[in-house]
């Protein structure tokens, strides 16, 4: 519905001084999140250890989309929060507003737990789900390798603003709004994060030490379970926790990379802050 | 070598663009640990060192999750954005090698930077032996004297983060290696070793106490640099 109406509001105004220009946010999580991720095969990226993950419910609630100038005068900001399901087909639109037609510096948006979020394109059950547990993500799915299945259902409570996002490359930082105009911008949530075996750079996406973590053997890896893989038992150069101080189990390291999901049209990047 | 090369392209580069050719010193110093390791282990007397082949100054900032309550900073907490760390320009570099006394407390001299002025963001150590510490570590009635063995990384430490402007402004950079972190991780129950002769506790490199003190040596909030005006 907002995707006819938002053009006529602008043609009403186009006129009027100052010229006015829309912005519209979408989502998505790419083909990662909602076809899942394989095992490495020649080029292609994934899984170095041969495992592959599929993802059934990728859930967020995204918020506090804000849109402001060098100084940080804000010409939007998203009313309340909403959620989605990245596993469904994207991308699907998050907000969508007006402001004067300009270069805005600062774009922000923030992943974090709101009881009061609406429905995006979830059903009301899984947004129950994520209010009922204070999440602010959910990921539930599989990995497989061979004969081997392990399920994962785990819910994060984590707060984490996304800040000065920019493209990649060298259209620079925020977004830059055209009179008469509407501009798009994607809130590209990367799902591989969750599997990368390093805070820091050079990083490989991993699932064998999660596997392992299955201490009781029922197939599925509880964040409980986690919680009691000391990173000193993994193997010396994996899971390497670079700047992150306080990172001393798997739950832990998996908790971090939670932080790091938010991208920005694509590969572009935001800086992370925990709220 | 590439981005030696890098280097000194932008060094050749000055008449067109802003950046200006300068040196600029760089010391170190060592601080204690402060607090208990995560086992509960007190860490005192500590002694060895830490040699460096080479230091670097990169444009590429380090993403990180900043926390902004008051307590967390505190604690200094910083998290790495995985695998999107881009080095990009070299803006600096030491290229003398350095041994550094991890008993000694004094600020010193490392060498003199080669560099441009510009927008820092990150920097990278290269390892030339390594890191071994020896010490004492103290858990109620029990006291363990412990070498760690000696730790050569395979790999340069790369995003630590550095964020400054260096302009023509005298000043130094400061880096500061905090032994606490780099032994937060050990647990002298699991050196899966005994004392020789001497009384010492060498840890075997298969050991949990060993895994951790790699972690410890290889998180870059270990090394802290700072800039230093004149």
């Amino acid at each position: 519905m907002r995707r006819t109406a938002l053009p006529a509001v602008l043609a009403l105004i186009a006129g009027c001084e100052p010229p006015v220009s829309a912005v519209r946010f979408t989502t998505w999580g790419e083909a990662y999140i909602e076809a899942g991720i394989p095992a490495q095969a020649g080029a292609e990226d994934g899984f170095v250890d041969g495992w592959a993950v599929t993802f059934s419910r990728f859930l967020v609630v995204l918020n506090d989309i804000t849109v402001a100038d060098a100084q940080g005068q804000v010409a939007s900001r998203q009313p309340g929060a909403k959620a989605f399901d990245l596993v469904r087909r994207g991308p699907v639109e998050v907000y969508a507003a007006t402001a004067p037609a300009r270069r805005y510096e600062q774009v922000s948006y923030a992943i974090a737990p709101d009881d009061t979020a609406t429905a995006g394109n979830l059903d009301a059950a899984d947004l129950a789900l994520l209010t009922s547990r204070k999440a602010s993500v959910i990921v539930v799915g599989s990995a497989k390798k061979d004969a081997v299945t392990k399920t994962f259902d785990w819910t994060f409570t984590t707060a984490t603003t996304y800040a000065d996002c920019a493209r990649a490359g060298m259209s620079g930082k925020g977004v830059v709004l055209t009179a008469g105009a509407e501009a798009k911008v994607e809130l590209t949530v990367h799902g591989d994060h969750f599997f990368y075996d390093q805070l820091g750079n050079d990083a490989a996406l991993r699932f064998q030490a999660l596997a392992d973590a299955d201490a009781n053997a029922d197939g599925r890896v509880t964040l409980e379970e986690l919680a009691a893989v000391q990173l000193t038992t993994l193997p010396q150069g994996l899971y390497g926790t670079a700047s992150v101080a306080n990172v001393r189990t798997l739950r832990d390291f998996v908790t971090q990379n939670v932080r790091t999901i938010g991208h920005y049209d694509g590969e572009g990047e935001c800086v992370p802050k925990a709220r | 070598m590439k981005r030696l090369l890098c280097l000194f392209a932008l060094s050749s580069c000055d008449a067109s663009t802003d950046q200006v050719r300068r040196t600029f010193p760089v010391e170190v110093v060592v601080v204690p640990p402060s607090a208990p390791t995560d086992s509960g282990w007190t860490v005192s007397d500590v002694s060895g060192q830490a040699s460096f082949a080479s230091l670097r100054f990169f444009a590429g900032r380090v993403l990180v999750t900043r926390r902004l309550d008051l307590t967390s900073w505190l604690v200094a907490s910083a998290h790495a954005h995985p695998g999107h760390y881009e080095a990009g320009a070299a803006l600096a570099e030491v290229l003398e090698p350095l041994v550094v006394d991890l008993s000694g407390r004094a600020v010193s001299p490392w060498g003199p930077a080669s560099a441009v002025t510009g927008s820092y963001g990150s920097a990278e150590l290269g390892w030339a032996m390594g890191v071994r510490v020896q010490g004492a570590a103290t858990r109620g009635a029990q006291t363990v004297r412990f070498d760690t063995g000696l730790l050569t990384p395979q790999r340069p430490l790369t995003a630590i983060a550095f964020e400054h402007e260096v302009t023509t402004a005298p000043g130094r950079v400061r880096l500061t290696l905090d032994l606490g972190v780099m032994l937060s991780r050990i647990d002298l129950e699991r050196t899966l070793a005994t004392a020789d002769a001497r009384g010492v506790v060498t840890f075997d490199r298969a050991s949990q106490a060993f895994n951790g003190f790699d972690r410890g040596v290889t998180d870059t909030t270990a090394y802290r640099f700072t800039w230093q005006p004149d």
